[in-house]
């Protein structure tokens, strides 16, 4: 087998072990809700005093409270544009994914994959870099790129903005792939264990 | 030979991306608030502050927009956001607006700004306003140009923005020409960025800070809650 086959077939085996314990609806469930999570958290991160503010605003209903919290990150991928916002959505659904399947091999095996750990955190630092906009001063790259190139910071940073979410999805995706080749390792060896008559 | 946590570089590392971006997103959204009543930096005049500024004065709430003309959230902001606050809040006498002009993002937006202060000259600063936002987000931000690479101040498009807002275009270009609001714009600038204006567009809703593009549900949800 040469070794295009057999990398093709690892991706295969991780995939699928991710897909296994996703149908098993705990986890399917808390892939969800970190990645909704983690969807808000990358959207308010420029705001957190006024999320803190309205979540404390006794003049706003419940119903208003969730409206602006929930909605507002909707609203915000729509304006970012068809390929920035699926990037986005398209990273926090597979972080929430990632996170799954480590907890499981975590509490099965009680050990996880450091790759699959350095590759979410990554992703996450490489996602949250990206917020804001690097020409109008509201991201934390530009400040970053003057420390290291004092004349072009912004183009540069401009330059590395633009590419972090790309970063961010390839750093999610190799996280995937490691996570769930340990998570395959985990099923297989529960399988082992598991009496053949059950 | 078993490894404790806190000899493994690998968490060291890990902690430590992560307590970097906590920290940079801490220093992001703790700010330095300029709230309503330091707002209005000390160098403008009651001239431009009234020209600036629409709505009741007793108001009860007061929203601020810093905002550049060179920078595409604050396009996205003042054409598509900040109208509809207006008529929901504005006109019936809830909240007061008021406009702070910024010339930092690129090299356009000194003359930008210039253009703004020419025309408040003639009492058109609302009207350059709109016509300066829709002429760069339809000619350059709508197609997803950078800033820095827009030139529409460079290649007569100042002519055809003060046209559109109806200025007399001789008085504009005897402003523009003397650079006669080059100081005030630059003032305005560095006075907003001495309050703690770090990027644009920024929001101040009755002093509440609000970085970046707020969406309408936002902005509603901030003066909802100040009222």
């Amino acid at each position: 087998m040469n070794r295009f086959a057999l990398w093709w077939l690892r991706i295969i085996v991780s995939l699928r072990a991710s897909w296994t314990i996703l149908r098993k609806w705990k986890y399917g469930l808390s892939a969800g809700a970190v990645a909704i999570g983690f969807f808000l958290f990358l959207f308010w991160s420029l705001n957190l005093n006024l999320l803190w503010f309205l979540i404390r605003a006794q003049r706003l209903s419940l119903g208003d409270k969730l409206h602006v919290i929930l909605g507002s990150p909707l609203d915000g991928i729509i304006q970012s544009g068809l390929v920035q916002g699926g990037a986005t959505l398209l990273l926090v659904g597979l972080q929430g994914v990632v996170i799954s399947v480590l907890v499981y091999s975590l509490r099965r095996q009680a050990t996880t994959s450091r790759q699959a750990v350095g590759g979410s955190f990554l992703a996450s630092a490489a996602a949250l870099l990206g917020v804001g906009c690097v020409s109008c001063g509201t991201s934390i790259i530009a400040p970053i790129a003057s420390l290291f190139v004092a004349g072009a910071a912004a183009e540069v940073g401009k330059q590395i903005h633009d590419t972090l979410i790309y970063v961010a999805v390839l750093a999610v995706l190799y996280a995937l792939y490691t996570s769930g080749a340990t998570a395959a390792r985990t099923l297989a060896i529960e399988k082992a264990k598991t009496p053949a008559s059950e | 030979m078993q490894v404790r946590w806190y000899q493994n570089k690998f968490v060291w590392l890990v902690g430590g991306i992560v307590g970097a971006g906590i920290a940079a997103i801490a220093s992001l959204s703790s700010s330095p608030t300029p709230t309503a009543s330091t707002s209005t930096p000390a160098v403008l005049s009651a001239e431009f502050t009234k020209a600036f500024s629409v709505g009741a004065a007793n108001a009860k709430v007061t929203v601020v927009q810093y905002s550049d003309f060179l920078c595409p959230g604050c396009s996205q902001v003042s054409l598509g956001v900040m109208p509809k606050i207006i008529e929901q809040y504005v006109k019936p006498g809830k909240v007061r607006f008021e406009f702070r002009p910024m010339a930092f993002v690129a090299q356009d937006s000194t003359p930008a700004g210039e253009g703004a202060l020419c025309a408040t000259d003639q009492g058109k600063f609302w009207q350059y306003h709109d016509a300066a936002y829709t002429a760069v987000w339809q000619g350059y931000f709508s197609k997803g140009i950078d800033p820095s690479l827009v030139t529409l101040y460079r290649d007569g498009g100042m002519k055809a923005v003060a046209q559109a807002a109806g200025v007399d275009n001789a008085q504009f270009d005897t402003c523009m020409t003397n650079h006669a609001h080059l100081a005030d714009i630059q003032s305005m600038t560095l006075a907003a960025q001495n309050s703690g204006v770090r990027g644009t567009p920024y929001v101040v809703v009755n002093g509440q800070p609000i970085n970046g593009v707020p969406t309408f549900d936002m902005l509603d949800a901030a003066i909802k809650a100040a009222l």
